[in-house]
């Protein structure tokens, strides 16, 4: 029917039709317009974003921490590759490989059971071997849901025998974390926890880069957007001799005791050797052996870095500074003081014994020295007085933290007048001045700071700071850093007093106390030292440098601390003797007059 | 002036080739045209990483060429005669549908496509033209008995058989079509308010109970009310539950009827009746659903209600998709250089979510060009509506422009994902044949209307 044939009603009717139809068509057009506008003009840039963020992914290339090498560029600790197979459930003849995964890793069974219960990705091995990985590869046709995954992973070569001077690395705590986050540590990153490799962690950490790649919407890796390429850690040169290390260690292990051995270069400071004994094998916390628990409960403390933390009694060895003092404040010359020593000492209703029972008979400052007569130098600390020992421990070293590049030093305790009365609230009296004396009461000393003394008698009175790093290089050999050598103190002491003392001191070795350090044909000084202890039998001591030259500073002065070892003279000295036989040794394989030059 | 220059024409007798490139409406024509060719590039963009955007693009110029052919003929060929054969139309449309239901192959589980061999082809896109052209035709019969409700209900009836064939394939995406559409027709057509309103209200307490009951099965049920349990119970239909909710309204309606009633407010049996009908249809339909919706267009309607929900599977759809355009800005990413869409972050990117390749790779001037080119088209088609010479012209009109207004807003709302995604595809635009050659011949249909206005 035609509109013009139709009625009035309808027509009108359609009229009204068409002129809404108009609006509820057109309607629909405006409104996607508006949020098209919306979409792409005002929110375009946030999905722009969101767009940029779906396709790209960032693929961290770890950075390989640096390496550390001993002071003639042996190996220390180095990374190696660490793999590590993954299992995720997968349908896809899923029998066929569980029953290869069982073959090659049948260790594995209770971890791959366990992924497929709750259908979560699994760590079958963390540590894969050689072998077993190629073993892996070869049946990987008949594999579904296996990652192999390759990562670095620090290897301390030397395992125990570095244990408190390189330290260990490990995972991140949360706290840690927190505060390092800024600095774009990763929460699986590991960061140094003690020693060198805590102390220089930002030199060995290099920085990590990263594959920026575009993926598709499967994750599908389509093209390489970004490269950041690695940049990997400061290798780092310790002061610290390998050989050496390992002698002192092993000669102290051998003695079954804890104890400590500090070695330094009296010429400059350098650490030459640190061991601590009861140690650790730092590649136990990369591996996540269960075993790092057992460090913690150990009795022994193994985790204790006794050259810096343990705290001792001195005992004799603290006589040399005692007889320093007396010769340097004039109160005595070496021929001026003579003691009768007949086995004890009495000062009021107390009596003071000397460790020979029957006395040394008439003793002057030599002998007293090389016999390490306690009567003696008990009448020589009264005659001092303890405000002098207190001045001369204090330009030694004692009781202040020497300052070493390696984490959680202790100061020791540095006794005076002054120290007693605010911590015991009691009055010094005269016989604490007699166990200072002999380096008993209330004086304790770190086996660093005995080291760092021994080295100021040998250099003749500079205290140096000990360090332990010789210098911080580069891929490309640059040196990036090398630390001063600070000369902490040099001492106002009379060269005559130098040379009684040294003197004495090789007399201890060749006819006294110390005679079983005594290598012939070498001049080497020392004193021996038996510290009394409340927790049992004495501590085992010896101070030694040598070999000395004329008009030479000699090249190494060691303090060894045996714990509960008895006399120092029979325990502590032969360890001396071994580490200098084998410095010798060394010294003349080489043909050359000093290996650290 | 005008007319009398027209009429002059008229009595010279043109040659009828002469008379159809005069009168042909060439707006509407190129702009389709323009709309093709954008899709064609964009066609070529999204297949470009499959290495068959060849085989793509000639499957889509085979089905380009047939649909300016089919155009051209539909031009030609008086719409009229649709209006005269209405009820062979209707006949020849379900036949189509029956044909599919038993030749069909099935394809994602829908038997909607017949293979013959060269291409596959769709029946339901045409069988919806043919619908329109019908019910067109039957409505337009006598407009003074359109009130008239036996002429709703033969309405109803016919657009009932369509859709339950539809759904026997079963294909929800097809189907959603026929609302819209059939809609304007009643409405310009006269169809009571009354009825119109309560097919609108049927249509809306279907979708939203249907909502409802996809709301429960996500929720934690012992976390609900005891009655919202047994609602849900009523709306899976497994048990007596929804005859006796079904009884209940219905007493309850009739309960309160008979109160108003006796209060001498003025309401009539029927509009008791219509309601009672309304809700118990919109119930069943709901429990009916069940069988129609395939569960990954049950997992898309829940992605809608809550994208994040399964941001991994459908709901990513959603996502992706509103990224991608948004991503676009004003000046786009560049042809060929979208990144959510050639990677792979946007789905069915040459069919269903063209629109959003377009949004991403030429921006907001690309989408603009293209709810432009869509604005003529609707604009044509109500121009066309309104200036019919006869009812007939103006009720086909109304259908086809419809059609466009509602894949234009619900295809591009659906990728802005503001609705559900069921695969509606945007005509000109998508990769199809048979929704390409469809839209031609509507466009065709358009233009003999438009051809014929002058023709006394």
């Amino acid at each position: 029917m035609e509109w013009e044939n139709s009625s009035y009603i309808i027509k009108h009717r359609a009229e009204k039709v068409f002129s809404i139809a108009r609006y509820v068509f057109l309607i629909p057009v405006g409104f996607i317009l508006i949020l098209l506008i919306c979409f792409q003009i005002f929110l375009g840039q946030y999905f722009y974003n969101l767009a940029e963020q779906n396709r790209s992914r960032m693929f961290i290339t770890f950075a390989p921490r640096g390496a550390i090498y001993d002071c003639n560029n042996v190996l220390l600790t180095d990374n190696r590759p660490w793999i590590r197979v993954f299992y995720y459930p997968f349908e896809e003849n899923k029998m066929e490989s569980v029953q290869t995964i069982l073959d090659v890793l049948p260790e594995s069974k209770k971890k791959l059971f366990y992924g497929i219960k709750t259908q979560r990705i699994v760590s079958l091995s963390e540590d894969l071997s050689r072998d077993k990985l190629f073993k892996l590869l070869s049946l990987r046709h008949r594999l579904s849901g296996i990652l192999v995954t390759t990562e670095f992973r620090r290897r301390y070569l030397y395992n125990e025998t570095f244990a408190h001077l390189i330290g260990y690395i490990g995972e991140l705590t949360y706290n840690e974390y927190l505060s390092l986050k800024s600095l774009g540590y990763k929460y699986t990153d590991f960061v140094g926890k003690a020693g060198v490799e805590k102390v220089y962690e930002s030199y060995l950490r290099g920085t990590h880069g990263a594959l920026v790649m575009e993926v598709d919407a499967y994750g599908n890796p389509t093209r390489l957007i970004k490269k950041i390429p690695p940049l990997p850690g400061y290798n780092i040169q310790l002061t610290v001799d390998a050989e050496l290390q390992k002698v002192a260690r092993q000669a102290l292990a051998a003695t079954g005791k804890n104890g400590a051995i500090v070695g330094i270069d009296p010429r400059n400071g350098a650490v030459r050797i640190l061991v601590s004994y009861k140690d650790f094998d730092p590649n136990m916390f990369i591996s996540l052996s269960s075993d790092r628990k057992t460090f913690l409960t150990d009795k022994n403390l193994p985790l204790l870095n006794r050259c810096l933390q343990g705290m001792y009694p001195p005992g004799s060895v603290f006589k040399p500074l005692i007889a320093i003092a007396a010769l340097n404040e004039n109160y005595i010359t070496p021929t001026s003081f003579n003691v009768y020593c007949k086995g004890e000492f009495v000062l009021g209703n107390k009596i003071f014994k000397c460790w020979e029972k029957k006395g040394h008979g008439y003793m002057n400052l030599h002998n007293a020295m090389r016999l390490s007569c306690d009567v003696y130098f008990y009448n020589l600390a009264l005659k001092l007085g303890i405000d002098n020992i207190e001045k001369y421990s204090k330009m030694f070293g004692f009781g202040t933290k020497t300052g070493i590049d390696l984490p959680y030093e202790q100061p020791g305790v540095c006794p005076s007048k002054k120290w007693k009365l605010e911590k015991l609230k009691t009055a010094w009296v005269d016989g604490d001045t007699v166990n200072v004396g002999i380096g008993q009461g209330y004086i304790t000393v770190t086996p660093l700071q005995l080291a760092v003394f021994t080295s100021a008698i040998a250099n003749r009175g500079i205290i140096y700071q000990p360090y332990t790093i010789e210098k911080i290089i580069d891929l490309k050999g640059n040196v990036i850093y090398k630390p001063d050598i600070v000369k902490k103190n040099v001492l106002k002491i009379r060269e005559d007093v130098w040379n009684i003392i040294e003197e004495s001191m090789i007399s201890v070795v060749n006819s006294g106390t110390g005679y079983a350090a005594h290598i012939p044909n070498i001049t080497l000084a020392g004193k021996t030292g038996t510290a009394q202890n409340p927790h049992g039998t004495d501590h085992a001591l010896f101070i030694c440098y040598g070999p000395i030259k004329k008009g030479e500073i000699p090249p190494l002065a060691i303090a060894i601390v045996v714990e509960h070892g008895g006399k120092g003279g029979a325990v502590a000295a032969p360890i001396a003797k071994k580490i200098f036989s084998a410095f010798i040794g060394k010294n003349n394989s080489r043909d050359t007059a000093s290996v650290w030059n | 002036m005008e007319l009398t220059e027209i009429k002059l024409r008229v009595v010279k007798e043109e040659s009828l080739f002469r008379k159809i490139v005069y009168r042909t409406n060439w707006k509407l024509i190129v702009t389709t045209v323009c709309l093709t060719i954008l899709g064609f590039i964009m066609i070529y963009s999204s297949t470009i990483n499959t290495g068959k955007s060849l085989m793509f693009l000639s499957k889509q110029s085979i089905a380009w060429i047939i649909g300016i052919i089919l155009m051209i003929l539909f031009s030609i060929i008086n719409y009229q005669i649709f209006q005269t054969y209405y009820m062979f139309t209707y006949i020849t449309a379900v036949v189509m549908l029956i044909i599919v239901l038993i030749l069909g192959t099935p394809f994602r589980g829908t038997r909607a496509w017949i293979d013959l061999k060269l291409f596959s082809f769709q029946p339901s896109e045409i069988v919806k033209i043919l619908f329109l052209l019908s019910l067109s035709g039957y409505l337009d019969k006598d407009w003074t008995t359109n009130e008239k409700i036996t002429k709703f209900l033969i309405s109803m009836l016919m657009l009932g058989i369509i859709l339950i064939l539809i759904l026997l394939e079963p294909d929800i995406s097809a189907a959603v079509v026929y609302f819209p559409v059939t809609l304007s027709i009643f409405y310009l057509a006269g169809i009571k308010k009354n009825l119109l309103i309560s097919l609108f209200i049927y249509i809306i307490l279907t979708g939203t109970l249907f909502i409802l009951k996809t709301l429960l099965s996500l929720s934690n049920l012992s976390l609900l009310p005891k009655w919202l349990n047994w609602i849900y119970l009523c709306l899976l239909g497994k048990g007596k539950e929804i005859f006796i909710l079904a009884v209940t309204v219905t007493i309850t309606f009739a309960f309160i009827w008979w109160i108003l009633y006796n209060l001498k407010f003025n309401i009539l049996l029927n509009h008791l009746i219509l309601g009672i009908l309304i809700i118990n249809l919109s119930l069943f339909s709901v429990v009916a659903s069940a069988k129609f919706i395939k569960p990954y267009q049950q997992k898309r309607f829940i992605a809608f209600i809550n994208p994040n929900l399964d941001p991994t599977d459908a709901g990513y759809q959603v996502i992706q998709t509103r990224i991608a355009i948004g991503s676009g800005k004003i000046l786009g990413k560049g042809l060929f250089k979208g990144t959510q869409t050639q990677l792979g972050f946007v789905p069915e990117k040459h069919t269903d979510f063209i629109f959003s390749l377009i949004a991403e790779e030429l921006g907001f001037i690309g989408s603009l060009i293209v709810i432009i080119l869509y604005f003529f088209i609707i604009l044509e088609g109500i121009n066309i509506m309104t200036t019919s010479r006869d009812t007939y012209g103006s009720l086909v009109a109304c259908g086809i422009t419809s059609m466009f207004v509602f894949y234009f807003f619900f295809n591009i709302g659906m990728c802005l994902g503001i609705l559900p995604v069921i695969g509606i595809p945007l005509p000109f635009l998508s990769y199809g044949g048979s929704n390409l050659v469809s839209s031609f011949i509507s466009v065709g249909i358009l233009n003999s209307i438009h051809l014929r206005k002058f023709t006394y």
